[in-house]
C-alpha cells in the first residue's frame, strides 16, 4: 500500500487481500467495528467506512445488529480483479519503460524471462 | 442519530478575539479532535462547553440536556480533563479515592484501581511527585471512573514520551461506545489523529471544517507539478503551495485539476492539510 490511499482504502484493501487467499474464509464472521478499531488503533468511523466499501463491492454482507460476514467468492471473480490490478501494473511498467527508453520488445523479452524464471 | 454536543449561535467574545460557531453537532460514539493553532479558540470552546466561563451567547447541548433546563443533568453528562493536575497533590492515589468515592456515589471504583494498576501509578507517593505523565493519566483515569458520556480532554498527549502517549490512546479507546463519546483537543498533529473519528479545525475564533476526518483525508489531494505547470488558473485551485528548486508541491480539493494536469499526488496527513491552510495568508501576502 501506497501513502497515496487514505487509511480506510489501506484497510479494505488487506482485508479484501485476506477473503481473496482465503485466509478469511466464506461465512466467516469480522471483527466488530469498535474491536477492530481497537486493535488497530484508528476511528470507529475508519473501520465502519472500510466495511462499507466492502458491501459494496460484494466481499462482505451486513447482518443488522449481528455483525459484518465474508461472502462466496467465484475464482472467475477473482481472476476478473486481478487482471485489473494487474492491468494497473502494466501500465506502471509502460510508463517506466518510457523513461528508461525501453521498446516494446524490450519489455516483452523481460516478461518472457521472468515467467520463465519460475 | 443522536448527538453528544449541540452547538447553536456561539459567540464568546473577549477584547481582542470572537469565537463564533454557528452551529455544530457532534455525534455519539465517535472521537473528535479539535485542532488549531494557539489562540485558534480551542480552549475557549472548552470553556464554554464545561461552563467554566458562562459569559457566551448561543445555545449549547450536551447529550440533549441544555445547562439552563436543568445544570445538575447537564455537568453530570459531561466530564473535563484539563492540562493541569486537578487533585490536591498533597494527597496520595489511596486519599484520592476515598474522597472521590464519598463525593461521588457512582464513581466505579473497580474501574479506577484496575487502571491505578494497568498503568503501573504508585498509590502510597503524593500525587504532586508523581511525574508528568503520570499525573496526567491519573486525572484521566479518576474523570473516567464517573463515567461521563461526554468527555473532554485538553491536550492529552501534550509533553509526554511515546510509551505513556500510547497508554493514553489505548485508556481513549476502551472508553468510547456507542453511547460515550470523546473530545480532545490538541496543537499538535500527531498520534491523536489517527483514533480520532472527526476533526473540527479552529482558526481565527471560526471554525475552518469540521467533518468525517476520513472525508477530510478524501476530499484534499497533495500534488506535485512542474514549475512551469503552475499558472495563474492553476494557482486559483490550490489552496497553498510552495516553490523549491526542482518543483512545486501544493494542496487542492478540486480532483478535475489532478485529473485533467495527470498530476502525480498522494493522499495528505492531517499535518499536511492544517500546514497548507495555517501558512495561506503568509504567501499571499
Amino acid at each position: 500500500m501506497t501513502s497515496k490511499d487514505p487509511l480506510y482504502i489501506q484497510i479494505k484493501e488487506e482485508i479484501k487481500k485476506k477473503i481473496i487467499t482465503k485466509e478469511l474464509s466464506a461465512e466467516s464472521q469480522l471483527p466488530s467495528v469498535r474491536v477492530l478499531s481497537k486493535e488497530l488503533k484508528v476511528g470507529v468511523v475508519t473501520i465502519k467506512r472500510a466495511y462499507d466499501e466492502l458491501v459494496n463491492e460484494g466481499f462482505i454482507i451486513s447482518k443488522e445488529a449481528i455483525g459484518y460476514f465474508v461472502l462466496e467468492i467465484s475464482d472467475d471473480w477473482i481472476k476478473k480483479i486481478g487482471k485489473e490490478i494487474i492491468k494497473e501494473d502494466i501500465l506502471n511498467v509502460k510508463e517506466k519503460a518510457k523513461m528508461y527508453k525501453l521498446s516494446n520488445s524490450d519489455i516483452e523479452l523481460l516478461l518472457k524471462e521472468e515467467l520463465e524464471n519460475e | 442519530m443522536s448527538e453528544a454536543i449541540r452547538i447553536e449561535d456561539l459567540v464568546v467574545k473577549f477584547d481582542n478575539f470572537t469565537l463564533d460557531i454557528s452551529g455544530l453537532k457532534v455525534p455519539k460514539g465517535i472521537v473528535l479532535g479539535i485542532v488549531g493553532r494557539n489562540g485558534a479558540g480551542k480552549t475557549t470552546l472548552l470553556d464554554a462547553i464545561s461552563n467554566t466561563n458562562k459569559d457566551y451567547y448561543g445555545k449549547i447541548y450536551i447529550d440533549n440536556n441544555a445547562i439552563w433546563e436543568d445544570e445538575k443533568k447537564y455537568l453530570k453528562s459531561f466530564g473535563y480533563v484539563p492540562d493541569t493536575l486537578i487533585f490536591n497533590p498533597a494527597l496520595n492515589v489511596r486519599k484520592l479515592l476515598e474522597i472521590m468515592k464519598k463525593s461521588f456515589l457512582d464513581f466505579d471504583e473497580q474501574f479506577f484501581l484496575k487502571m491505578v494498576e494497568t498503568l503501573e501509578l504508585d498509590a502510597k507517593i503524593k500525587i504532586g511527585n508523581l511525574s508528568h505523565g503520570n499525573q496526567k493519566k491519573l486525572n484521566i483515569i479518576t474523570i473516567m471512573a464517573l463515567k461521563p458520556q461526554v468527555l473532554v480532554l485538553d491536550e492529552p498527549t501534550e509533553g509526554l514520551d511515546p510509551v505513556s502517549k500510547n497508554e493514553i490512546l489505548d485508556l481513549i479507546q476502551s472508553y468510547i461506545d456507542d453511547e460515550k463519546t470523546i473530545i480532545f483537543s490538541t496543537h499538535q498533529t500527531n498520534e491523536l489523529d489517527r483514533i480520532s473519528d472527526y476533526l473540527l479545525f479552529l482558526e481565527q475564533g471560526k471554525v475552518l471544517m469540521f467533518d468525517e476526518k476520513e472525508q477530510i483525508v478524501n476530499d484534499h489531494y497533495k500534488v506535485v507539478m512542474k514549475k512551469e505547470q503552475l499558472t495563474e488558473e492553476v494557482k486559483k485551485s490550490l489552496i497553498n503551495y510552495q516553490v523549491n528548486s526542482f518543483d512545486v508541491t501544493g494542496l487542492t480539493i478540486d480532483s478535475d485539476l489532478v485529473k485533467e494536469m495527470h498530476l502525480d499526488y498522494v493522499k495528505p496527513t492531517i499535518e499536511d492539510i492544517m500546514m497548507n491552510y495555517l501558512t495561506k495568508r503568509g504567501v499571499k501576502k
